[in-house]
C-alpha cells in the first residue's frame, strides 16, 4: 500500500468516525441536556470535515487534478459539499436540533465511502485526466447548489411534521425536540436562497462551455434538461415565496417535490456517466486506457 | 444521640387554614430560627415556609415530646397549641427526614409535581438560616445534597417539562410556532377573565405589542393600559387580525364571529403570515374549520386543556424514575454519613492500639538492653521488633474496621461500632463528646 493510499485510508477512517460520533452527540442533544453535548457534536463535525478536506486534498494532489471526477470521488465531493453546506446553515440559522437529522445521513454516506477512491488505487499518483477547469467549476457549483437543496428538503420535511403535529394537537416528544414551524420555514427558504444562486452560476458556466467551446448537443441531453427543470422548479419556489407571498406548507411541499426531481437528476447523471457528454467521455477514455 | 428531624404540615396533611396559621412571614423567620436554635440540644435549624408547606428541619439531641422539644418553641412562636394542629402535623426522623427533604427539593412532594419553584425556596431557606448562623454542620450538608439530587432529577428526567396551566400552555405553543416571541403582536378580542390571563402570560413572555379589542372601548382601554398596549373598537377586528401574530378570543358572542371565509380574507391581507388563534370563549368565537387553513393554528379551550393533561401525564410518568434517582442519591449520602460517623471509633481504636504498641515496645526495649545486645545489632533488632508490633496492631485493627464499614454500607454501622468499643475497652459513646448528627435511625 502506497503512502498516498494509506493516508487517504487514514483520513477516511477519521472522517467516518468523527461524523458517527457527531451523529451520536447530536442525537443525544435532542432529548437530553444540550450545552456541552452540542458543542462536542459541532467540534466532531468540523473535525470530520477537516479530515475529509485533507483526504480530498491528498487525493487531488496525488492525481494532479481537482478530486471531483472518477469512481467514488464524485460522491466524496458531494458528501463533503453536504457537510460544508450544513455547517454554513447551522452557523447562520442556529437551530440546535437540525444536525440530529442531517449529520447521521452524512455519517452513513461517509461509512459507505470508506473504500479508498478508485482512481487512487487504480491510477496511482501522477495520473492526470483531461477535465477542463471550467467543467470542474461548473460541477462544483452545481453540487453545492444540490447540497443546499438537500438541507431545504430536510427543513421542509421537519416543517410538515411540526405543522401536522400542531394542527392535529399531537404534541409528542419529537414535537418538543424540534424547532418552531416559523424557524423551519425560514430555514427552508434560507437554504434555497443559498443553493439557488450557486446552482444558477453552475448552470451558466456549464452552458457557456457547452455552447462556446464544444459542439456538444446539450439541448437533447436528458441531464441538461432535468437540471433546467430543477432550476425552474426552485425559481418557482422562490417566486412563490417572495412574489406570491406563499409560505409554510405549500413551500415545504414544493421543496419536497424539488428534492424528488433532484434525485432523478442524480440518477440520470449516473446513467449518463458513460454517455455523450464531452468531458465524461474524456474521463472515460482516460480511465479505461489505464 | 443527635438526630435530624423534620416537623411540619403540607398540602397533603393540612387544609389551607391550618397551613396559614403555621406559615411564618419572611421578616419573622430569622427570629424564629434563633428561638428554635436556642432550645437545649438543638445544633442546627432551617425553616421552609411556602404556601403549600411549613416545615422545620433541625438537628437535635433530646427527648422527643419532652419539654424541650423544639416543636413547642415553634408552635409557641406562631401562637398555636399542639392540640390545635396535632392531627395535621407530621414528624420524621433521621433517614426518613432526609428522604422527605430530598423529595421536597426534587418537587416530588409538591402539589404540582415537577414545579421548579420549590428548589429555589429550599435554597432561600438554607441561605436565610446560613445568614442567621443556625446551620453549618450536617444539616447544611443534607440540604446541599438534597438540592444536588433535585438538580440530577431535573437534568436526567423530563419531570419539569411541559406547562400545566392553560395560559402557560398557550405561551409554550406560541414558542413552537414562532421563532421569537419578542417580535410578535398579540391581539386580545373580548375581555373574558381567561383571555386576560393568557394575555398577561404572553406579555410576561415578552411579546412586542398588545392590542385589546372590545365592544366597550373603555374596558379595552383599561386592559390595554395595564399591559402597556393599545385599545381598539371591535369594528377594527379584521385590520387588527391582519396585523397580529397571535389572537386570543374570549368574547360572549353566541355564534362564531370568525368564519372560514372571513379568515381567508384576513390571511390574504396579512400575506399568509402564520396566525395563532387561541379561542378561550365558550361558546366558541372561531369556527373550527378555520383551523384547517394553511398557516393558521387554532386551539380552543378543550385543546389547551388536553395539552395540560398530556403534560401532567408525562410528568407523572417521570415520577418513578425521579424517585429512583432521589433514592440513589439518598443512599449514597446516607452511606457517606454513616461511614463518617465511624471515624471517631476508628480513630480511637487505632490510637488505642498504637498506645499499646508503644508501651509494650518500651518495656521490651528495656529488656533487650539488659541481655547484652549493643551497637548496630541492637538497633536492627529494635527496628524490626517495632515494625513487627506495629504491623500486628494494624492487622488486629483491620478486621473490626472492615466489619464496621461493611455494616455501615449495608445500612447500620452503629451496632458493630458499639461492639468494637466494648471489645477494645474504648470510651462509651455517651461519654464521648458528640460533634454532629448520626445518620442511623
Amino acid at each position: 500500500m502506497g503512502v498516498v493510499e494509506a493516508s487517504v485510508r487514514g483520513f477516511l477512517g477519521i472522517t467516518a468516525l468523527s461524523y458517527t460520533l457527531s451523529s451520536v452527540a447530536w442525537g443525544w442533544s435532542l432529548f437530553g441536556p444540550r450545552g456541552s453535548v452540542l458543542k462536542t457534536a459541532k467540534v466532531l463535525a468540523v473535525t470530520g470535515l477537516l479530515s475529509h478536506t485533507a483526504c480530498l486534498t491528498v487525493t487531488g494532489s496525488a492525481l494532479g487534478r481537482f478530486p471531483i471526477f472518477g469512481g467514488t470521488l464524485t460522491m466524496h465531493f458531494f458528501v463533503w459539499a453536504l457537510m460544508v453546506a450544513f455547517l454554513l446553515v447551522d452557523w447562520r440559522a442556529r437551530l440546535p436540533t437540525l444536525g440530529a437529522f442531517y449529520v447521521p445521513v452524512i455519517a452513513c454516506a461517509a461509512i459507505a465511502l470508506l473504500e479508498v477512491p478508485a482512481p487512487i488505487v487504480r491510477d496511482g499518483a501522477g495520473t492526470t485526466l483531461n477535465v477542463p477547469p471550467t467543467i470542474v467549476v461548473h460541477v462544483s457549483f452545481v453540487f453545492f447548489g444540490y447540497a443546499f437543496f438537500v438541507l431545504a428538503f430536510l427543513a421542509g420535511v421537519l416543517f410538515l411534521y411540526q405543522s401536522r403535529a400542531l394542527k392535529n394537537k399531537r404534541l409528542g416528544p419529537w414535537f418538543q425536540a424540534l424547532p418552531s414551524v416559523d424557524d423551519l420555514d425560514r430555514l427552508n427558504v434560507q437554504a434555497i436562497g443559498f443553493g439557488f444562486p450557486l446552482h444558477t452560476i453552475g448552470i451558466a458556466i456549464g452552458l457557456r462551455y457547452a455552447v462556446v467551446t464544444t459542439n456538444y448537443a446539450w439541448m437533447t441531453d436528458p441531464i441538461v434538461l432535468m437540471t433546467f427543470a430543477l432550476w425552474l422548479l426552485y425559481s418557482v419556489i422562490l417566486s412563490l415565496r417572495y412574489l406570491g407571498k406563499h409560505r409554510g406548507r405549500k413551500i415545504a411541499n414544493c421543496t419536497v417535490f424539488g428534492f424528488g426531481v433532484l434525485l432523478i437528476c442524480l440518477v440520470v447523471a449516473r446513467s449518463q456517466q458513460h454517455g455523450r457528454r464531452a468531458f465524461s467521455s474524456t474521463i472515460q477514455s482516460v480511465e479505461s486506457s489505464d | 444521640m443527635r438526630s435530624l428531624q423534620v416537623v411540619g404540615v403540607s398540602h397533603h396533611s393540612a387544609p389551607v387554614d391550618v397551613r396559614e396559621r403555621l406559615a411564618c412571614p419572611g421578616d419573622r423567620i430569622p427570629e424564629l430560627l434563633r428561638a428554635v436554635r436556642a432550645c437545649p440540644g438543638v445544633s442546627e435549624v432551617v425553616l421552609i415556609s411556602t404556601c403549600n408547606r411549613v416545615e422545620l428541619y433541625f438537628a437535635w439531641q433530646g427527648d422527643p415530646e419532652g419539654v424541650h422539644d423544639p416543636l413547642h418553641t415553634f408552635l409557641g412562636f406562631q401562637g398555636v397549641t399542639l392540640d390545635e394542629v396535632r392531627e395535621h402535623l407530621y414528624r420524621r426522623h433521621d433517614e426518613e427526614a432526609l428522604r422527605h427533604l430530598f423529595k421536597v427539593a426534587a418537587s416530588l412532594d409538591s402539589l404540582v409535581v415537577g414545579e421548579t419553584q420549590i428548589l429555589g425556596q429550599v435554597r432561600n431557606a438554607l441561605q436565610l438560616a446560613h445568614g442567621e448562623g443556625t446551620v453549618g454542620g450536617p444539616l447544611e450538608q443534607a440540604f446541599q445534597r438534597a438540592m444536588k439530587a433535585a438538580r440530577h432529577v431535573q437534568n436526567e428526567t423530563a419531570i419539569t417539562s411541559g406547562a400545566l396551566s392553560i395560559a402557560s400552555v398557550a405561551v409554550d405553543l406560541a414558542r413552537k410556532i414562532f421563532s421569537n416571541l419578542e417580535e410578535l403582536e398579540v391581539c386580545c378580542i373580548g375581555a373574558g377573565e381567561m383571555g386576560e390571563l393568557v394575555l398577561e402570560h404572553m406579555a410576561a413572555a415578552g411579546v412586542k405589542g398588545v392590542c385589546v379589542l372590545n365592544r366597550t372601548l373603555a374596558t379595552a382601554e383599561r386592559i390595554a393600559q395595564e399591559r402597556g398596549g393599545r385599545a381598539a373598537p371591535l369594528e377594527h377586528l379584521d385590520d387588527e387580525l391582519a396585523r397580529a401574530d397571535i389572537a386570543i378570543t374570549s368574547t360572549a358572542a353566541r355564534e362564531p364571529f370568525l368564519t372560514k371565509e372571513r379568515a381567508k380574507q384576513i390571511l390574504k391581507k396579512r400575506g399568509n403570515r402564520t396566525l395563532f388563534l387561541i379561542d378561550i370563549a365558550v361558546p366558541r368565537d372561531v369556527d373550527s374549520t378555520v383551523g384547517k387553513l394553511d398557516n393558521v393554528y387554532l386551539y380552543n379551550v378543550d385543546d389547551l386543556q388536553q395539552v395540560v393533561e398530556e403534560n401532567l401525564e408525562r410528568r407523572q410518568a417521570q415520577v418513578s424514575q425521579s424517585l429512583e434517582i432521589v433514592e440513589q442519591q439518598l443512599q449514597r449520602y446516607s452511606s457517606q454519613v454513616r461511614r463518617t460517623n465511624l471515624d471517631p471509633t476508628i480513630a480511637e481504636l487505632t490510637g488505642s492500639l498504637g498506645e499499646l504498641v508503644e508501651s509494650e515496645f518500651s518495656r521490651v526495649r528495656s529488656r533487650l538492653s539488659r541481655i547484652g545486645l549493643e551497637g548496630e545489632a541492637f538497633e536492627r533488632v529494635e527496628k524490626e521488633l517495632h515494625e513487627a508490633m506495629r504491623h500486628m496492631a494494624n492487622t488486629i485493627a483491620f478486621r473490626p474496621i472492615r466489619t464496621m464499614k461493611d455494616e455501615a454500607h449495608k445500612g447500620d454501622g452503629s451496632l458493630a461500632a458499639r461492639w468494637v468499643r466494648r471489645l477494645f475497652h474504648l470510651r462509651d459513646e455517651e461519654s464521648r463528646e458528640e460533634e454532629g448528627w448520626h445518620g442511623e435511625p
